[in-house]
């Protein structure tokens, strides 16, 4: 009977240890799926708050008159002014085409003129030479093959010159996609390892605090990881459905050779900007956003070693006194 | 020496001497297996803990109280035999 006493409050207590982490796991994951649900609107917020002030900066020197009128000083000084204001920023380079796209003046962030490109094909181009005075307009982001920008992707924001109710060229400041969302949501991260990606709608990462992964697909690279080929049908269904959401998956931590798969709360948002979509992205590692609760469960390690000395106590007094008594009954 | 006497430290060296040792065997089984349930449910691996930590630290802590009480069985054994050949000597004595 003691014995089956012993063994019931061992059980028990263990079944309560087991049950109180786990709720406060549970709790703890719900909270950090609202912390990166905050990370990823304020992602969203700031980038889009970042795009339509460079909009209006680009609208409004666009309509300058030192723009307009063409003075080659005027202009060298004011986009200079321009870039500076971006100091610390992500805005890589400005440039100003004449009414045929070729560039007239251009300066990039470490203070090189750019000069004599042809950028009449590109659509921002395109859609200036139509749009109306002060209309500004958000380009995809491309991956630069020049200069310093070369190998990242850029995203330019352009606004066309009018002159005499003419078309007379086009304004262009370009910034890095990289930076500006490290830039907004680096302080923001969860924990040290919180993964940041924007992905296009094809699956492009634009942007991902692995640099080495910027280019890519991010499904063909997780399909390539041994362990995470299910999360592939969870990306594909899921992030690209056109609305927000969050889900529990493995994925790698790094490179495909040297980082181990571990376990992700991933959160995402669609975001637009003119006629691109993309998907935010903000992947913690389940690990680091449990590390909290280590207190938790130490002290409660602590109440179950506790309960199982006080039981083993117990019961030797009890065996104890149950056979010196019994002894004493017999002699 | 008197022949009882002899009877009772032979008793008590038959009796103790390897029972101690299986004794103490026992009692550091039941222990380390209690310390290494402990550890497995300190680690919380998901559904292993539960798997082997809840039987080990239950059984080893049968295990430790039964361990204890054959212990004590014994203890009180050899008490009662060391006090019948010491009253055994006496009634020699007085013989």
């Amino acid at each position: 009977m003691h014995i089956i006493l012993v063994v019931i409050f061992l059980t028990v207590g263990i079944l309560i240890y087991f049950q109180q982490g786990s709720s406060v796991k549970s709790t703890l994951s719900e909270q950090s799926f609202q912390q990166e649900e905050i990370v990823v609107k304020a992602g969203n917020v700031l980038l889009s708050a970042f795009i339509d002030n460079l909009k209006n900066q680009i609208s409004a020197y666009a309509a300058k008159s030192e723009i307009v009128s063409s003075n080659p000083k005027d202009i060298q000084n004011d986009l200079g002014i321009l870039l500076d204001g971006w100091k610390n920023g992500p805005v890589s380079d400005v440039v100003l085409t004449d009414a045929n796209g070729l560039v007239k003046f251009g300066l990039d962030r470490q203070g090189n003129s750019v000069t004599g490109t042809d950028l009449s094909d590109s659509e921002y181009f395109k859609w200036a030479k139509t749009a109306s005075e002060s209309a500004s307009f958000v380009g995809n982001p491309a991956l630069s093959k020049i200069g310093f920008t070369k190998g990242k992707y850029i995203v330019p924001v352009a606004s066309p010159v009018i002159k005499n109710g003419k078309f007379n060229g086009v304004l262009v400041a370009s910034f890095f996609l990289d930076e500006a969302t490290a830039n907004f949501l680096n302080p923001l991260k969860v924990s040290d390892k919180t993964l940041i990606y924007l992905v296009d709608e094809n699956g492009v990462i634009l942007s991902s605090s692995l640099q080495s992964l910027v280019g890519s697909n991010y499904l063909n690279y997780i399909n390539g990881v041994p362990g995470v080929r299910k999360t592939t049908q969870v990306f594909s269904d899921t992030l690209f459905n056109g609305t927000g959401g969050r889900f529990n998956t493995d994925l790698p931590g790094g490179s495909k050779t040297t980082s181990p798969v571990q376990q992700y709360l991933v959160v995402y948002s669609p975001v637009s900007f003119g006629s691109s979509s993309w998907v935010f992205s903000v992947a913690t590692p389940t690990n680091d956003t449990l590390l909290s609760v280590i207190p938790f469960y130490r002290d409660q390690l602590m109440s179950l070693i506790y309960l199982i000395v006080v039981i083993l106590t117990f019961s030797i007094i009890g065996v104890t006194s149950y056979r010196i008594g019994s002894r004493a009954k017999n002699e | 020496m008197s022949n009882s006497k002899k009877n009772s430290d032979k008793f008590a060296t038959v009796f103790y001497k390897g029972q101690v040792t299986r004794i103490i065997v026992q009692a550091f089984l039941g222990l380390g297996l209690l310390a290494g349930g402990i550890i497995v449910l300190a680690l919380r691996l998901e559904g292993w803990s539960i798997i082997f930590g809840l039987p080990m630290v239950v059984i080893s802590s049968v295990f430790i109280i039964y361990t204890y009480d054959d212990a004590l069985n014994r203890h009180l054994d050899l008490k009662g035999h060391e006090k019948i050949y010491s009253e055994k000597t006496d009634e020699e004595k007085d013989y």
